[in-house]
């Protein structure tokens, strides 16, 4: 099914055009007009626009239609499918917003003067909390904020300033109640934490629609406000309600709870923007945490008011977009939501605390696992944290990122990196040429490689649909830095290692496009790992996709021994020399130690991966897993569609089919032979999960998300275990086979989420009798 | 083939037999019609009701036009057998398309790409091959035309429809977060019709 994008960027785009042509308002004809419009058409709009000249093109429209047959259609070539899904059908009431039932009225005859219970305002900021959490989770402000009609009253016509805003326009508006005071100042505050919340998605990179609507339907969220001039509002009205003496005192106190929390959301929005101090952050997160269960406990004291929301409002906010039903949701769930929010940002700020270049990744990517994934609004937050004004973690420049993470991975106090070079002026000095070389590759590279982080910030489908491209962009990066490799290692007069068993060339360490290539592949793991993860694989596919898994880490396990090697040859050189202890030697071990973390893990990864793939390549030969008939397609042309996103990698080069298709089936292998095999595999991966269990912090690169890290390894540690455990019952099976030729199993493959891991898809073994 | 010759190529239903066996009330005949644009009047208003009523997303007029007036060919209707007293009712129908798409990284060759937009059969004739049939005429009739690849999105939760298009060998080739009005998310599913290196743009390449 097609998707029918009608509402958001064409009408926009028409609704500016009709704004540029300032059409005279009260030449527009009023609404009303059409409802009762029998004969007369409605007068056409005055237009005036430098360049624009009206014509009533009335006449020579009726004749041209009047040359068509009936049912004829005519099409303007530049009618795209776009043009098409945008357009509306004018008085379908489905469509055209602006279509009235007879005796509808276009605006909502809504009261404002009317005297409020102080029930109904919590019934009201109760139903405001919903709408406003419902915006959070992506639906647009028209069909939830927006919909109310006291916050469409503070903000249309844009407020000027705030002492002399009233619900009530009429003359008597100085002596406004107290609850239209509480709800004013809500609202406000309300308000000005959307505007924080909107322009903090806005300025990060998010999928419009996709995540989160920023539309404000031309209406300004009290940008020019000071947060003070309404926290001193709120604090006005809690006065107020603290000195009123006819309010039963719960009631009063549900009223106050939800000023002070509405007062310390907004505050959590400005604070959470800084990115001085985590600690700060997470307390503001924590406080207003601890207002909820009040929150939550006083809902049911409040009267809902329904008749202060109005889809109709939607009418004033975009007339070229189809009416939509206003959005519920319970306030459970809105609870649920803000209460989640209250956890990721207080955990997101947790980032701001720097330790090295490889926990950081750790700890992004780990957060984004976090289930359900945080909201936009703190992955926004969290990209902020990470590179607002081009700033990491607002105290690091990239270019120290990065120099960590080069000097922990490839380059270990290597004179490439030194700081010095940049000092020296003598463009024949090579210390010169050095510096402009790894300037050219930083300037290349700090892109790519803070788009890896970037990417790991978006929601679970395009994390994949990304990782695509930042794969076919490491390609490139990986091909550019090898020149620079072969430039630079004239200057750094990089001795090769000459070793006869491994080639009869001398071997160059190649440190930067060595770099690029690590990175590569394993965005090509994750690609392949989030495919799990969403589901993407039929069951017939899982015994290759697996292989192919298997196939990358092992890659991976084998680069990084070369890397291994040149570190150690630099490291022994260092040792040599007594004067260069100390800082260099830390530089060595440190990199030393994550070349070790990243092989065990790869040998974990490939150990699991190879047992799995054998495990469904039996279970394919046992008729368990079957394969549908097909007739469109070849396994080939699927192979292709499947490793599309790997088709233009050059390193590692793509397996050909046949060649993957004899790997994946091993047609040699007996299955009690596989099974063997496949039970060895997930042995020594269960081995190496273990030992990567005991690694402290440190040692395992997870220093600031420790906890959450050692859960992701328990939990595949248990899918591997799992997987033994199948492994063993398809065994039994297999050795017990009836004397039909028939295994008395059956599968089942568990959907994502239901088993141990996500990225681990474990094969459930049941007896049948 | 027939349906490029014929504008209201019918065909029988390969499934009559089966029809006949599993209910006794389903209709002894099934036609096939390809769509031409004068059959519009006839059949338009229950081609939107049918999909209206079925897929979630609400499509204007303009959208059923878009398509229909440019592939009325690659679109194809099932419809219920006259009889001498009622007129032949509309029980399913399969909206497509059919043009070079260009990948906007141009990272992949100019394909000439199928697109399935829209695909329903009412639930009262559901699960006898109707829409495996429909969607099996709307492909032959690409790869009459040279499609080298089909591509469609369906709803993540739409088990039916996806079982089906696997079973004709499409792949899910990525996952669309909440791609749907209702913020619903999709599966988007690919069919390459031949290799990579035989589709259009790549001999375009060569040229
Ligand atoms: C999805 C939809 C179009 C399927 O229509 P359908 O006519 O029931 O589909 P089919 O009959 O071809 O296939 C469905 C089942 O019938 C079975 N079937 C296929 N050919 C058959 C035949 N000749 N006789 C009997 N059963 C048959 C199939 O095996 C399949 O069963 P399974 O999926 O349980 O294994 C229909 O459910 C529908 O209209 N849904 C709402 C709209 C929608 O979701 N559209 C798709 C959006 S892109």
């Amino acid at each position: 099914m097609m998707h029918n994008d009608s509402n958001g960027l064409a009408s926009d785009d028409i609704r500016q055009q009709m704004a540029d042509l300032e059409i005279e308002d009260d030449q527009i004809p009023s609404p009303m007009a059409f409802a009762g419009w029998h004969s007369k058409p409605p007068p056409v709009p005055k237009l005036k626009s430098a360049g624009v000249i009206a014509i009533d093109i009335t006449e020579q429209f009726i004749n041209a239609a009047q040359q068509l047959d009936d049912g004829e259609l005519v099409k303007d070539p530049f009618f795209a499918l776009f043009d098409s899904v945008g357009a509306l059908e004018i008085m379908d009431p489905k469509m055209d917003s602006g279509y009235l039932e007879p005796g509808e009225t276009m605006e909502d005859e809504y009261d404002f003067s009317q005297p409020l219970l102080p029930e109904e305002i919590i019934g009201i900021i109760d139903q405001l909390l919903c709408h406003e959490m419902a915006w959070h989770m992506g639906h647009p402000l028209a069909q939830t904020l927006f919909t109310s009609l006291y916050v469409d009253r503070l903000l249309d016509p844009c407020p000027t300033s705030l002492s002399h805003l009233y619900f009530d326009r009429s003359e008597s508006c100085e002596d406004e109640p107290l609850t239209l005071q509480v709800l004013k100042a809500y609202c406000l505050g309300l308000i000005k934490t959307c505007c924080y919340v909107n322009n903090r998605v806005k300025a990060e990179h998010y999928y419009e629609e996709e995540d989160f609507v920023t539309h404000t339907f031309h209406r300004n969220l009290l940008e020019n406000f000071e947060n003070n001039d309404i926290l001193t509002l709120i604090q006005e009205s809690l006065e107020q309600i603290s000195n009123s003496n006819d309010i039963l005192p719960e009631v009063k106190a549900a009223l106050e709870c939800r000023l002070r929390f509405r007062e310390a959301f907004l505050t959590t929005a400005e604070i959470a923007e800084s990115r001085t101090s985590s600690e700060t952050i997470k307390t503001q997160w924590e406080s207003l945490q601890a207002l909820l269960p009040t929150l939550k406990s006083s809902t049911k004291l409040g009267k809902p008011v329904p008749a202060s929301f109005s889809v109709k409002l939607q009418r004033k906010l975009a007339s070229t977009v189809p009416p939509r039903p206003i959005v519920h949701i319970s306030l459970d769930t809105a609870y649920d939501h803000l209460e989640r929010l209250c956890r990721d940002g207080s955990i997101a700020a947790e980032v701001l605390k720097y330790y090295d270049s490889h926990s950081l990744m750790t700890f992004v990517f780990l957060f984004q696992a976090r289930k359900p994934q945080p909201s936009i609004y703190i992955r926004t937050l969290l990209q902020h944290y990470l590179f607002g004004d081009m700033v990491i973690l607002g105290t690091m420049s990239i270019r120290q990122l990065l120099d960590d993470d080069l000097s922990s991975t490839v380059l270990p106090a290597n004179k490439i990196l030194d700081r010095a070079n940049d000092e020296v002026e003598l463009p024949s000095d090579p210390r010169f040429k050095m510096a402009n070389d790894t300037e050219v590759f930083r300037s290349r590279a700090a892109g790519s490689y803070l788009d890896i982080l970037r990417t790991i910030c978006q929601n679970r489908c395009r994390i994949r649909r990304t990782l695509a491209r930042t794969v076919a962009d490491f390609e490139i990066l990986q091909l550019d830095s090898e020149e620079l490799d072969m430039e630079l290692r004239q200057y750094t007069q990089e001795e090769p290692i000459r070793d006869r068993e491994i080639s009869s060339e001398p071997i160059y360490s190649f440190p930067l496009s060595s770099w690029a290539y690590f990175y590569k592949l394993r965005q090509m793991e994750w690609l392949l790992q989030m495919g799990f993860e969403l589901e993407i694989y039929q069951q017939d596919e899982l015994a290759s996709m697996f292989w192919y898994l298997q196939y990358l880490a092992k890659t991976r396990s084998r680069h990084l021994e070369r890397i291994r090697g040149f570190n150690v040859r630099g490291f022994n050189e260092s040792r040599r020399n007594p004067a260069a202890v100390g800082e260099r030697h830390a530089e060595f071990i440190n990199a030393l130690a994550f070349i070790n973390y990243s092989s065990l893990e790869a040998s974990a990864t490939y150990g699991f991966a190879d047992a799995l793939s054998c495990l469904f390549t039996v279970l394919r030969r046992l008729s368990l897993i079957h394969s549908p008939p097909r007739p469109y397609s070849n396994d080939q042309q699927r192979y292709e569609v499947r490793m599309k996103p790997f088709r233009l990698v050059g390193l590692p080069e793509l397996v050909p089919f046949d060649e993957l298709k004899r790997q994946v089936t091993q047609p040699g292998e007996t299955t009690l032979d596989l099974l063997k095999y496949a039970a060895e595999s997930a042995m020594a991966a269960k081995k190496a999960f273990e030992v990567m269990s005991k690694l402290s912090a440190r040692d395992a690169f997870c220093q600031g998300s420790y906890d959450s890290w050692l859960k992701n390894i328990k939990d595949t540690l248990k899918a591997c275990i799992f997987t033994g455990i199948t492994i063993a019952t398809v065994k039994k099976a297999v050795e017990t086979t009836a004397k039909n030729g028939k295994v008395q199993i059956k599968v089942e493959i568990p959907a994502t989420g239901k088993g141990y891991h996500d990225w681990w898809v474990v094969p459930k073994v049941i007896p049948v009798l | 083939m027939a349906s490029e010759t014929n504008l209201e190529a019918e065909t029988k239903s390969p499934v009559l037999s089966l029809l006949k066996e599993s209910s006794g009330t389903l209709p002894a005949e099934l036609r096939y019609i390809q769509y031409s644009h004068s059959l519009e009047k006839q059949y338009l208003p229950s081609i939107r009701a049918l999909i209206s009523k079925d897929l979630s997303e609400p499509y204007s007029i303009y959208v059923y036009r878009y398509f229909l007036y440019q592939w009325g060919d690659l679109c194809f209707m099932a419809l219920s057998p006259t009889t001498a007293y009622t007129s032949p009712k509309l029980i399913g129908v399969i909206i497509s398309k059919l043009e070079p798409h260009t990948p906007p990284s141009h990272s992949s060759p100019t394909t000439l790409r199928g697109y399935i937009a829209m695909l329903a059969v009412s639930s009262t004739y559901r699960n006898h091959g109707i829409a495996t049939t429909l969607v099996r005429k709307a492909i032959d009739a690409m790869i009459e035309r040279g499609a080298d690849e089909v591509v469609l999105e369906t709803e993540e939760t739409n088990v039916p429809a996806m079982k089906l298009y696997e079973r004709l060998g499409f792949l899910r080739s990525k996952k669309l977060h909440r791609y749907y009005l209702n913020g619903n998310s999709a599966f988007r599913l690919v069919l390459h019709l031949k290799a990579v290196e035989e589709m259009t743009g790549n001999n375009e390449e060569e040229i």
